[in-house]
This record gives C-alpha cells, structure tokens and sequence, in this order.
C-alpha cells in the first residue's frame, strides 16, 4: 500500500505531465507495476539531448553590428536543405537517437527538445540568435546576429562613410550567417522527423539550444 | 452583515464553519450544499488537520478571487508565491493527503499545486531509490524484470 494507491490513474499520469523530463520519466518507470504503465501515458515531454556536442562560447563584449533579416516562405531553400542525401547529424546525433529514447512514449502531444548548444557555425566572436517557424514548411525565420566589437572595427557606428568593399563584405557575411541558420534549422527538422513520423497525436514540438541560440517551432502540419 | 456559513465535519467529528464562497470553491461542497442546504457536511475521509489545511488554501484563494475586483497582475503573482510557500511547508505524508483531499472535493487549483510539488519532490530525486523511499512505494517487480526495464529504458546518450 503506497500513497499513490488512493489515486486514480488520471491524476498520476497529470503529475507525470508535470515532471515532463523523459530521463526522470523512464527512471519512473522502473518504481513499480502501475507506474510502467502509466509512464507511456505522459503527454508533454521534454527530452534533453545533453551529452553530446560542445557548447559555443558566447561572446561578453558589447554588441557592434546588428542585423535583422525576416525571411518568409523560403519554401525551395528549405525543402533542398532538408532533404539531403546523406542526413546531416547534429555532431554526432541522428534522428533515430530520439525516435528510440521516445520509443516508449505513445501519446505525446507537447514535445520540448533541448540541444546542448547553438548549431550554427558562424566565425569566432559572432553570436546569432534566430527563431523558426515550422509549418508544412518553413513559414518564417528571424535572425538576430551581431559580432564583438573587440574583433572587429565597428562598422555600424561608420556606416555613412562605408565603403562599397566594406557593404559587400557586410551583405556576403550576412547572406552566410543566413545561410548557416537556415541549415542548423533544417538540421533540426531532420532530427526531429522520424519522431514527428511516429507520433502522430504530436501537436507541438519546440527545439532549442541551452545557450538559447535557435529555437525551432513545428505545429501540427510540421 | 450575514454570510452564509455551512458547516464541515472531519473524520473525527470535529465541525468547521466555513463562509459558504470559500467552501464553493469545492465542486463537490457546491453541489451538495445545492441539493442538502442547511446541513452539515460529513467528510468521513478528511482528518480535521488535512481539512483545516484545506480551508487555509480556499480561503486564501477566495479573498483573492474577488479583492476589489481588481485581479492585476501583481496580486495573482502573489498568490502564487504564496501557492507554492503553501506547499512548501507541508511535509510529504501530509502533502498525499492534501493532493487526496483536492481530487476528492475537487478543488482544481489545489489539485494542480500539490500536483506540481510532488513532480518537482520526483524530479529532485537521484534515482529510483530514492523516489520509491521519499513515497514509500512498494517495488512489485521481481529482479528480472527490474533488469529488463532498465535495459529497455536505456538513454542511449
């Protein structure tokens, strides 16, 4: 006879929500009969991929170059990037990594993945912060990048007197970052798609980094 | 100025008189003081120390509710902190009784913080051990199938 015997299945499995991590979870399991039962039952996750990969180190100095480019419906860069070839692993992760932790879990409605640092590998002393939306494809990504001022001379404050060498640069040192944050983003997709593929009541997944980088959101047409 | 009180009755028979809104906040208390008014309402399960601990929380939660009708922010965000100190401070057997307490009367609120509290007491938790020692759950698996779940459940990274 233990506490939990006086409650309905209902209610543990609503505290089982509210415990969310899936390493807690699947120790839970193990605790008796009635809670590897209902341990499955859970239906918001949050799964934590945190042995893997190398955090970046986030630059302290304060912010000289500050870009914002919206992009929207970028349909056909998306769809090239996602479906490659040979899958692009996120250092040394593949989808079916998460498709097997999960495997157990058979009504996940609300899944929370959390990297263990940002994936878009930009030249030493730039940091980017970016935000994706995923629909049936990719429907917005906003990027927020900005590199130290301790290395580089501020172009933001002599942006009258630029010169052209100097806006290309610029423009082609943007496209890239662009560039790197749409394939970390579609890194991400890939990731997750088997999961997505075998969770079929999933009706939002949210993927982020612990030095909160990037964050890619899918609803439930993702 | 009279309020409506009803009355409640703990498992040892002792009686509390509650103002009527505060004991609302029950679905079950609702009802029945609907269809049996003016009656003292037995509760043959509740200890009148997990009733008064009870009562603590919808009183709380009452003048909160309607404090001058202005619900902002600051004053919700108070409720809270007192939400969890509230929780905080009772200790785990006592914790069960209440989060009982909530899913018999239905109180959903309280339901939802003793919920939260216990999550947080398992996540704190090292390993199974000590989750099945802090609830004291009785392992009804034998050692075979202890292992085959462990294996099962291996974290692959």
């Amino acid at each position: 006879m233990d506490v939990f015997d006086g409650l309905p299945d209902a209610i543990i499995v609503d505290i089982l929500n509210k415990v969310g991590d899936v390493r807690t979870l699947l120790r839970c399991s193990s605790l008796s009969k009635r809670f590897n039962s209902l341990v499955p039952q859970s239906e918001s996750l949050i799964l934590r991929l945190d042995q893997v990969g190398t955090t970046e180190s986030q630059p302290d100095s304060p912010v000289s170059n500050i870009f914002t480019s919206v992009l929207k419906s970028f349909h056909g860069l998306c769809s090239l990037f996602s479906k490659p070839a040979k899958p692009i692993p996120i250092k040394n992760l593949s989808p079916n990594i998460p498709s097997e932790i999960l495997s157990k879990f058979d009504r996940v409605k609300n899944l929370e993945v959390e990297l263990p640092g940002g994936d878009a590998s930009l030249e030493k002393g730039a940091a980017v912060k970016w935000k994706a939306e995923h629909g049936e494809s990719l429907e917005t990504l906003v990027v927020f990048a900005f590199r130290s001022a301790s290395t580089e001379s501020s172009p933001a404050s002599a942006s009258d007197g630029e010169s052209d060498a100097e806006f290309v640069t610029g423009l082609k040192t943007r496209v890239m970052w662009t560039i790197s944050v749409l394939m970390a983003a579609s890194k991400r997709h890939f990731l997750m798609s088997q999961v997505v593929k075998e969770h079929q009541e999933m009706e939002s997944l949210v993927i982020r980094d612990r030095g909160g980088e990037g964050t890619l959101v899918m609803g439930t047409e993702g | 100025m009279s309020k409506k009180m009803i009355v409640l009755k703990s498992s040892e028979g002792v009686s509390f008189v509650v103002e009527e809104a505060v004991a609302r906040q029950s679905k079950i208390i609702s009802f029945l003081v609907e269809e049996f008014p003016d009656r003292e309402l037995p509760l043959t399960n509740m200890t009148s120390e997990i009733l008064r601990k009870t009562i603590e929380y919808c009183k709380k939660h009452v003048v909160e509710d309607d404090g001058g009708g202005d619900s902002s922010s600051s004053s919700s965000g108070d409720l809270k902190e007192w939400d969890v100190k509230f929780v905080a401070e009772i200790d785990q057997p006592r914790l069960m009784d209440l989060l009982m307490a909530a899913n018999y009367l239905d109180i959903p609120s309280l339901l939802d913080v003793t919920c939260q509290k216990v999550a947080d007491t398992i996540a704190a938790c090292n390993d199974e051990k000590e989750i099945r020692a802090t609830f004291n759950i009785e392992n009804d698996f034998t050692e075979e199938e202890v292992e085959a779940i462990r294996m099962e459940n291996q974290y692959p990274i």
